[in-house]
């Protein structure tokens, strides 16, 4: 959640230099974004202040008389209203009050934090509190129902099936080659697909954090699901091919890499249905693709142990060429 | 082999496993707990040093312990004892009761001459450890087995170290450490001493190739030693000890990044951090015989760098929100994959002819000089007055480059087993 807050600061602050940059105008004609993290700070009687206001950290007290003239988005910290908010209050952390004769012409949303708005305070827009906040999103107060999810599953599996299909068509050798080695060595795969799968969010998350490297991070997530993806048809393939081989001997390996996707995505989306058990079922289906895409240079060549040791029997067996 | 077989069976080498875990496990957790977290605690709180003159104090102790290390595997390396089984367990013995010894009289020392003899003493006793310890890798753990084996200690040690200990206070070390030592020393003595056919039978375990030819001595000439792979493992490995060691004590230093983390009061946070060194562990074990060596330094590289960023990017941007779990959960993981990693290398590199001298030279170059000089430039650093961002992005520039090194050591030697 933390994450996602100082993401959206992130992501206000590139907003709000692109509307600097093309010129949007402001109700004053200055451009700023006022972002408080730490110590007290007040707006005293009769003055003003101008843009969006981001808080998060220390506190901001808009005293009676005064205004600010802007929406504000709070993270963390303390924010007391007792003048004029022009605009809309947002809190996804930390502690909002409004108090008596404050006064705010937008809509008071809470998300997340602490709200409290006092009986002669006066929102002119609506006032949300975090519990009815779905629904003001637009989002069902109820999930989807068990046969919306067996037919999304179905469709994904039917998706994941052609896209399978075409891959291997196309790259028919790279992707039995990373099927051999999720089937010959899961394991390896497996801590190999779990140490990127946990290490680069975290390297795409800090790469965003400098902005200079935020659409760099946007760009590198791609490689990355695309990563996950073709593992997860390699996977699906080497099933199609372990449980079809013996039963339809004369289906092509891109036939095999269907059904075996679509089954393997099938499967998985039941299995999302239970709580926890799902995640790891997906988690463990990527990683295992993942880590053998990258032991195979993405199926251009084989895998096999370093040398040194030949007695091993787990390593030995399974060995993919 | 088949006469290697007759006498030994399933129960003696599982023996050997669970003897040589509970020695390095037992011994790494001492290490990471009284003498590298509760020496810094004696020293300021109990003695009443400045923060600067404790670290010139370790930094003694870094550079004894490498040189008594050295020393220690040389003797065993001239006279034969490397490939003796027993004079290793029996020297570890004696290590294992002047250890015990000096963690009863540690909340006794009261002035700064006490301090430094106790200091001087520790390294005496660590530096002996180094061979006689690590030699018994040969003996105890087959070479197919060292990743797994690696794991399990690494985890043994950190888990307990991440949870258990959180207030970093000399009494309070003692207070869990004396009793299980004196017990474990006692064992270890008789074990050392008494002989019998559980020993004699550990004793030539290493006679066997499953457990006496290291993984990277198939490929290279071990009459060449130390070979490319050697010296680059070594240069590698010190690398990471040193940029573990000259962030982590400046992270020390910082109570922003301590009371959230390894100090926390809430039990959440350690145990988090507790099951990052499990996992890495894990994973690092798994990953040790799959993968080149260089690959996992790589990674520990990235990972250094990663978290040593995080820190610097929430100095710079966002002080007054509480800093996340993600850096030292990062930081926890990095730990792990190169201490499964010190664990098994030199031993791979060894046979048991050289495996004193081999350990001695890896663990001593690569552990206790990089902690000598990392400290010591540590301290400079700070008495120039460099900030905590300078101070965390010069040493995340560092782990950045050791990783475009390694990375291009890959590549350069895809040919190369080691």
């Amino acid at each position: 959640m933390r994450t996602l807050r100082v993401l959206l600061v992130m992501v206000l602050l590139v907003v709000t230099a692109g509307c600097a940059a093309t010129g949007t105008p402001a109700d004053t004609g200055r451009y700023s974004l006022t972002l408080v993290t730490q110590h007290a700070h007040v707006v005293e009687d009769g003055q003003t202040t101008v843009g969006p206001l981001v808080l998060a950290g220390g506190s901001l007290t808009v005293s009676e008389g005064a205004e600010h003239r802007g929406d504000v988005l709070t993270l963390a910290g303390r924010m007391v209203v007792q003048g004029q908010v022009s605009g809309d209050v947002v809190a996804l952390g930390g502690e909002v009050s409004l108090a008596a004769g404050a006064v705010v012409t937008g809509d008071v949303l809470q998300v997340d934090g602490s709200l409290d708005v006092d009986p002669l305070a006066r929102v002119q827009g609506r006032v949300v509190t975090a519990a009815d906040a779905a629904q003001v999103w637009g989002e069902p107060a109820s999930g989807p129902t068990l046969t919306q999810q067996l037919v999304a599953a179905l469709v994904g599996a039917l998706v994941a099936g052609a896209f399978a299909w075409g891959l291997t068509r196309v790259a028919t050798r790279p992707v039995r080659r990373v099927a051999r080695a999720a089937e010959g060595y899961p394991v390896v795969s497996g801590a190999l697909g779990t140490l990127v799968l946990l290490t680069a969010p975290a390297l795409l998350v800090s790469m965003a954090f400098t902005l200079v490297l935020l659409p760099l991070a946007v760009v590198l997530l791609l490689p990355l699901a695309g990563l996950t993806a073709y593992g997860l048809v390699c996977v699906g393939q080497a099933v199609g091919q372990r449980l079809l081989h013996r039963r339809a001997p004369r289906l092509r390996a891109s036939e095999q890499a269907a059904v075996g996707t679509a089954g393997l995505v099938l499967v998985l989306a039941l299995l999302g249905m239970l709580p926890l058990v799902g995640l790891l079922s997906l988690f463990t289906a990527g990683a295992v693709g993942t880590g053998a895409a990258l032991l195979t240079g993405l199926g251009t060549h084989g895998y096999a142990p370093p040398a040194g040791l030949e007695d091993d029997e787990v390593l030995r067996q399974g060995r993919s060429g | 082999m088949s006469t290697v077989a007759t006498w030994r069976g399933p129960s003696t080498t599982a023996f050997g496993y669970v003897l040589f875990v509970g020695l390095v496990a037992g011994g790494y957790f001492y290490n990471l707990t009284f003498v590298q977290l509760g020496l810094v605690d004696l020293g300021t709180r109990v003695v009443g040093l400045s923060p600067d003159r404790v670290a010139a104090h370790l930094a003694v102790l870094a550079g004894g312990t490498l040189v008594v290390a050295l020393v220690a595997g040389v003797v065993l390396h001239r006279t034969g004892g490397s490939a003796r089984f027993l004079t290793k367990l029996r020297l570890l013995s004696l290590v294992v009761v002047l250890q015990t010894v000096l963690t009863a009289a540690a909340p006794a020392v009261g002035s700064e001459r006490a301090f430094a003899l106790w200091v001087l003493t520790a390294s005496l006793a660590l530096g002996v450890g180094v061979p006689a310890m690590f030699g018994l890798t040969c003996d105890l753990v087959a070479t197919r087995d060292r990743g797994w084996v690696a794991a399990v200690i690494t985890s043994a040690a950190f888990l307990p170290a991440a949870v258990l200990t959180t207030d970093w206070q000399i009494e309070r070390f003692t207070e869990q450490l004396l009793w299980p030592m004196a017990a474990g020393a006692t064992a270890l003595a008789a074990l050392a001493f008494a002989p019998s056919a559980l020993t004699q039978a550990l004793a030539r375990q290493h006679e066997s190739p499953r457990f006496g030819r290291g993984r990277f001595t198939v490929a290279h000439d071990t009459a060449r030693w130390p070979g490319r792979g050697f010296v680059v493992a070594l240069l590698l490995m010190f690398g990471i000890y040193f940029i573990d060691s000259l962030g982590f004590l400046r992270l020390v230093d910082t109570p922003t990044y301590m009371v959230t983390a390894w100090h926390s009061s809430d039990p959440a946070p350690t145990w988090l951090i507790g099951g990052a060194h499990v996992l890495a562990a894990a994973l690092a074990g798994i990953l040790y015989p799959a993968l080149r060596q260089r690959a996992l330094f790589g990674w520990v590289f990235v990972l250094f760098a990663l978290a040593q960023l995080q820190y610097v990017l929430h100095a710079m941007v966002a002080p007054e929100v509480p800093a996340s779990l993600a850096a030292p959960l990062l930081y926890a993981m990095a730990v792990s994959i190169y201490t499964v990693l010190s664990f098994t290398l030199w031993a791979d590199f060894s046979t048991p002819r050289t495996i004193a001298l081999v350990t001695a030279v890896g663990v001593g170059v690569s552990g206790w000089l990089a902690s000598f000089l990392s400290t010591s430039l540590s301290l400079a650093w700070r008495s120039g007055g460099m900030p905590f961002t300078d101070h965390m992005r010069a040493v995340a520039a560092i782990s950045l480059t050791l990783f475009l090194v390694s990375a291009v050591l890959l590549v350069a030697s895809r040919q190369d087993t080691a």
